[in-house]
């Protein structure tokens, strides 16, 4: 198993109502397996996600990437700064 | 090359950003100051609160500056956004650039501000004068 740290923000924290923790996951897990794992039962958020980039260990990654134990994973509503 | 990129908390102080793009080969200066306006959408606002990734903004935000100063060969560069509670009026983003010539400033600004827009992980949510509220949903929505 691994570990992984979840950062959700703004809209999206609010919808799911955590922002900051950790999950454990299958050796070899994908991003999309974690985002099924956690929203699974969630269709607002399943919603949500179709307007959502990620990160890993602050850069910006694909849905399909294997994440590894320790991993920062943060889901980013579309950025709206300026 | 003198350069400040900043994520800050607190008011952003002019003085020494602007100071940073004094330069003696530099003939072409530009800035582009972004302030929290009272409304949106046909909407009064009350005030705008920036949410951020802190350790991901300040990295993309320099990669952007890195990317204005390599394509347009800028003297100086000064970059700040603020997050946090900031009230109408107040500057939520400064930046200024200076160059040999005009054109590479006005062009490195404009890039700068919306690359920020685009990339830098800041979420804004506008809190309106009847106590409602609501993030801002796209980049492109604001000025």
């Amino acid at each position: 198993m691994i570990q992984v740290r979840i950062l959700t923000f703004a809209a999206l924290r609010e919808l799911f109502g955590k922002s900051d923790f950790k999950v454990s996951l299958p050796n070899g897990a994908t991003l999309i397996q974690l985002l099924e794992m956690l929203f699974g039962d969630r269709e607002d958020c399943l919603q949500f996600l179709k307007r959502v980039t990620f990160a890993v260990n602050y850069e910006q990654v694909t849905p399909d990437i294997f994440l590894r134990e320790g991993d920062e994973v943060a889901i980013l509503p579309p950025m709206a700064g300026g | 090359m003198a350069e400040i990129v900043q994520l800050i908390a607190e008011k952003i102080h002019l003085e020494p950003l602007q100071d940073n793009l004094q330069d003696p080969t530099c003939g072409g200066m530009a800035i582009f100051e972004g302030r929290v306006r009272n409304h949106h959408g046909g909407k009064p606002v009350h005030s705008l609160y920036y949410e951020c990734y802190a350790p991901m903004a300040i990295k993309v935000l320099r990669e952007i500056a890195r990317e204005a100063v390599q394509q347009w060969q800028l003297g100086r560069l000064s970059v700040v956004h603020r997050y946090g509670l900031i009230p109408i009026g107040e500057t939520a983003v400064w930046i200024g650039v200076a160059s040999s010539h005009r054109r590479e400033s006005f062009a490195a600004c404009q890039y700068l501000i919306e690359e920020i827009k685009k990339r830098v992980p800041i979420w804004k949510k506008e809190t309106y004068q009847d106590g409602s509220h609501h993030w801002v949903a796209c980049h492109h929505a604001s000025g």
